[in-house]
């Protein structure tokens, strides 16, 4: 292992705690599977979804929200770094949530109480309120700063 | 294969930033491990109640114990979406570790991850999309979500019992001052903030579609407890389930039938002319939605009474929808006897309308939604 190598594998104990786990959690496993060969209809088909979402988070998700993190540490000041990245976080957790809304899908011509709402419009809610807090915690910074070098003076 | 140069100085400063770091990763640990057990065992007691096992029966009381757990299912997962993506981006540096395995056991740990990230991330999607009414698998939604729920709690069975020490010793560590504290714990502090902050922002934009006083902030629910026919939500509408006409025609009748002594037929009007009762009482939906009215009709237990049914037992309620999955529920002695379990004629004091089960609906406590059966024609004693 390379001495410089920080992230390197940090080597949990795997004792019998960890055994055991291994034991009960694949019997588990293996039950799970069981079932889902014998009861889930097209499990072929469905077990591509489940496989697909592991590599779509993987493969695509994860390091395209790394790439953003890194730009954004590059690109946005010190002062309203984290603020301004934990907002676009929250509003892209709140857009991926929405999506379904947004496109109705479950929407039915028979039916006006399945998504009944203005999502649309309480979407931009949800985030005025995200952006709001994020304004706030910025004008908090800077009021801190601004005491702090008036108490420093 | 060896991760590149430029990943390598990625994952090595991530190294350095303390919400990528152990005690974060602890945090966000047993966060999820709340949700995601909750959501288990309230989704075992769910599907209990659809599915029953030979040894479990639907118990009557507390009438609104399925309005609690399902709401507790339903919030609980959307609670977890942003503690899931938190806690993968927390450890994603570590999925490029190098050398990728250190023995055997290190083996079928990280192997025993790809159940556990695949389940995870996947149960909660789905569970979402189900709750929006959108079916974009290509299987049945409950029935997948229920084995797959099995693999991804085996998998965190393991992954509990990998990271049992690893967490004890992460969050043991004693609590440092304000002012002696590295500004490197203040960045976990704000990164777990805003990660339970918007965990908190999702529950609390849906969490009024079950809990009522919360209904003016449910911005982001796909149901409203207010918006529906006669006032709240309907989940099959009577156009759907292919009974316009057979609802409202004059051939209508109930049948009591099966172990009785005195079979019985009735019209729609003469159900009005029996004695009516009164019970509040909530539907509660599988999909995470309730609303609680007043409901009155004809106690179930009077109708197999007057049929000469012996008393333990239960029976099926068919409905008049042809061929769908809940046309026909089950009813076990207990939710039998409750004097609260009605065959309904009215809601808040208005016949009920179509949408709603016109002319006669079941309605009974601590049952699940779909087992609400509608457009009731046939009892069937067991």
């Amino acid at each position: 292992m390379n001495a410089n190598d920080r992230s390197s594998p940090r080597v949990d104990r795997h004792g019998v705690t960890f055994w055991v786990g291994v034991a009960v959690g694949w019997s588990v496993i293996g039950y799970g599977i069981w079932g889902y060969v014998i009861h889930v209809g097209r499990p072929v088909e469905t077990a591509r979804w489940v496989v697909g979402t592991l590599l779509v988070h993987d493969g695509l998700i994860a390091p395209l929200a790394v790439v953003a993190g890194l730009v954004l540490a590059a690109v946005l000041p010190r002062g309203i770094r984290g603020p301004v990245t934990g907002g676009l976080a929250a509003t892209a957790v709140v857009l991926a949530f929405s999506y379904p809304l947004l496109r109705a899908f479950g929407r039915r011509a028979d039916n006006r109480s399945i998504l009944p709402l203005d999502y649309p419009r309480d979407v931009v809610l949800v985030c005025g309120i995200i952006w709001a807090t994020v304004a706030l915690r910025l004008l908090h910074d800077v009021v801190r700063h601004r005491t702090e070098r008036g108490k420093r003076a | 294969m060896r991760p590149t140069t430029s990943v390598r100085r990625w994952r090595d400063d991530a190294g350095d930033d303390p919400r990528h770091d152990e005690r974060t990763a602890a945090l966000l640990g047993v966060a999820l491990g709340v949700c995601f057990g909750t959501c288990f065992l309230t989704g075992l007691y769910s599907h209990f109640a659809q599915h029953p096992p030979s040894w479990f029966e639907l118990p009557a009381r507390p009438a609104g114990l399925y309005r609690v757990t399902q709401g507790l299912h339903v919030l609980t997962g959307i609670a977890a979406i942003p503690l899931l993506l938190a806690k993968l981006w927390a450890a994603f540096p570590r999925l490029v570790q190098w050398p990728a395995v250190t023995s055997v056991a290190h083996a079928v740990e990280r192997i025993s991850l790809i159940p556990l990230v695949a389940g995870a991330l996947f149960q909660l999607w789905t569970g979402l999309a189900n709750i929006d009414l959108w079916y974009p698998l290509p299987s049945f939604f409950p029935t997948t979500h229920y084995w797959v729920a099995w693999i991804t709690m085996g998998a965190l069975v393991v992954h509990i019992g990998a990271k049992w020490t690893t967490t004890r010793v992460a969050l043991s560590r004693p609590a440092v001052p304000d002012e002696l504290q590295a500004p490197s714990s203040g960045a976990r502090r704000r990164f777990l903030t805003a990660v339970g902050a918007t965990s908190g922002l999702l529950v609390a934009t849906v969490a009024g579609q079950t809990i009522t006083p919360l209904r003016g902030l449910a911005v982001l629910a796909p149901r409203h407890p207010n918006l529906g026919s006669q006032g709240f939500p309907v989940n099959k509408s009577a156009r759907s389930a292919g009974v316009t006409e057979t609802a409202v025609s004059p051939d209508y009748r109930l049948r009591v039938t099966g172990r009785v002594g005195r079979p019985i037929a009735l019209t729609a009007a003469e159900l009005g002319a029996w004695p009516q009762h009164e019970a509040v009482l909530p539907i509660a939906c599988v999909e995470g939605w309730s609303a609680s009215r007043r409901w009155s009709g004809i106690r179930l237990r009077d109708l197999l009474h007057a049929a000469g049914a012996p008393s333990g037992a239960s029976v099926a309620i068919r409905s008049l929808e042809r061929g769908g999955l809940y046309a026909v529920s089950e009813v076990d002695a207990a939710q039998v006897d409750d004097p609260d379990t009605l065959l309904a004629l009215r809601v808040d004091g208005a016949t009920l309308s179509l949408d709603h089960g016109y002319p006669l609906r079941l309605i009974g406590p601590d049952r699940p939604g779909v087992m609400q059966t509608k457009w009731v024609t046939e009892i069937r004693v067991r």
